[in-house]
């Protein structure tokens, strides 16, 4: 363990939950390493105009998410994007994080804050069309639908809205939904079932995807009998919710039935020195703000862990 | 390497990437277009990316050609694994 990779905490994670936990940590005067899979910000980036932030009228989230980690930054934050990790051994007062590429992170305390991703079907031929008539994201992709009969799958808020937000591109939206109702508010559904352009297949889910260059049909699976039936469709939008990116934490600390991370009101996980924060705790309500308020909440708590620890093996040494 | 997009969820990403390794891949120029712009019609309409409905429009050239396109956000390994493979030096 060289100097150079002893931290004394390190959060997995850098979006809003995540850069707040390093901006009070660093202030702190604890040596924090944020480390990230993908680009720094979480979800935030996936959102053009943030208008409910408390003193910012409106932002982009990538704006964001760039004073956040230019805040983190300042205050002497390590950050690492685009990294891989590939195995975590949290117990014990040493903490060690390894990546893909073998580097070796150790720290007193871990904050995690993965967040979690957008859910895709899982089906065959998803994952080659995705871009070639798949999309997950509506304000990128609608143009390219215009004129266009194309389906959305979901029942929440997103898929509804964004429906809804479709038909100013495609000639015929079909919400393709799993259940006999929707999950989302009142006004989502009325504004789509009052929408001429916009059908409904319920109780019914796309099983397979078609096509060799780009997406020509789908399979459809009536869920009240099992049939299957295709549709010839070229642009299928999905909405169906999000999971918490917690895969690699399972059997190391405690998760709930939906893989979410179990805290108390400190963010302690069931591991002594791992605190956790942001969208993948188990909570009701995901919000940059409650983000926000995780990630201070387990800063402050890791900062006093860390504190208490250093004082006990001082006294043990003395 | 040229990532032609806007600055929505899949492109931002694909940016991020290229900031990150563009120091790794010497050999590689790195760039990004306005999707919009009427410059990049050059990516847009040509026969390569045929079927794209996804951006950004990521685009490999060599020697003037293009040697992979791929359509929509992509991560860090599938980026690398397109760069290892045809650009090695």
């Amino acid at each position: 363990m060289t100097q150079n990779n002893h931290y004394g905490a390190i959060v997995i994670g850098a979006g809003p939950a995540g850069l707040t936990a390093g901006i009070y940590l660093s202030r702190a005067r604890v040596r924090t390493l944020i480390l990230n899979e993908g680009t720094v910000g979480g979800q935030m980036i996936l959102t053009h105009e943030i208008a409910n932030y408390p003193g910012v009228e409106s932002i982009s989230g990538y704006q964001l998410s760039n004073i956040m980690k230019n805040q983190a930054k300042k205050f002497g934050c390590d950050i690492r994007a685009n990294i891989s990790v590939s195995t975590l051994h949290l117990e014990g007062d040493i903490k060690e994080v390894i990546l893909e590429d073998g580097t070796v992170f150790t720290s007193e305390a871990v904050i995690l804050s993965p967040g979690g991703r957008s859910r895709t079907l899982g089906v065959k031929g998803e994952d080659a069309l995705k871009g070639r008539g798949i999309s997950y994201c509506a304000t990128c992709d609608g143009d390219f639908f215009t004129d266009k009969e194309i389906m959305v799958v979901g029942g929440g808020n997103s898929a509804l809205e964004e429906a809804v937000s479709l038909t100013r591109y495609a000639s015929k939206v079909t919400i393709v939904h799993q259940f006999d109702h929707f999950q989302a508010f009142e006004y989502a559904i009325e504004e789509a079932r009052s929408n001429p352009k916009i059908s409904f297949m319920m109780e019914s889910s796309i099983s397979e995807f078609h096509g060799t260059e780009k997406l020509d049909g789908v399979e459809i699976t009536d869920l009240k009998n099992g049939t299957t039936q295709n549709y010839p469709v070229e642009g299928v939008f999905v909405f169906i919710g999000y999971v918490a990116n917690t895969e690699f934490l399972e059997s190391k600390i405690e998760l709930n039935n939906w893989k979410e991370i179990v805290v108390n009101g400190d963010m302690e996980t069931s591991t002594k020195g791992v605190f956790a924060a942001g969208d993948s705790v188990a909570k009701r309500y995901r919000q940059v703000t409650t983000a926000v308020a995780d990630g201070t909440i387990a800063a402050l708590a890791a900062s006093k862990y860390i504190h208490e620890l250093n004082k006990t093996q001082i006294f043990q040494h003395s | 390497m040229i990532c032609c997009g806007r600055m929505g969820p899949m492109c931002i990403p694909v940016y991020g990437i290229m900031e990150d390794i563009e120091d790794q891949y010497t050999n590689v120029k790195f760039a990004d277009m306005e999707f919009d712009s009427p410059e990049s019609h050059v990516i847009r309409n040509i026969p390569e990316v045929k079927g794209f409905m996804g951006i950004p429009f990521t685009m490999y050239y060599k020697n003037g050609k293009v040697v992979k396109a791929t359509s929509s956000i992509q991560s860090m390994s599938q980026v690398k694994s397109i760069l290892d493979s045809e650009f090695a030096k």
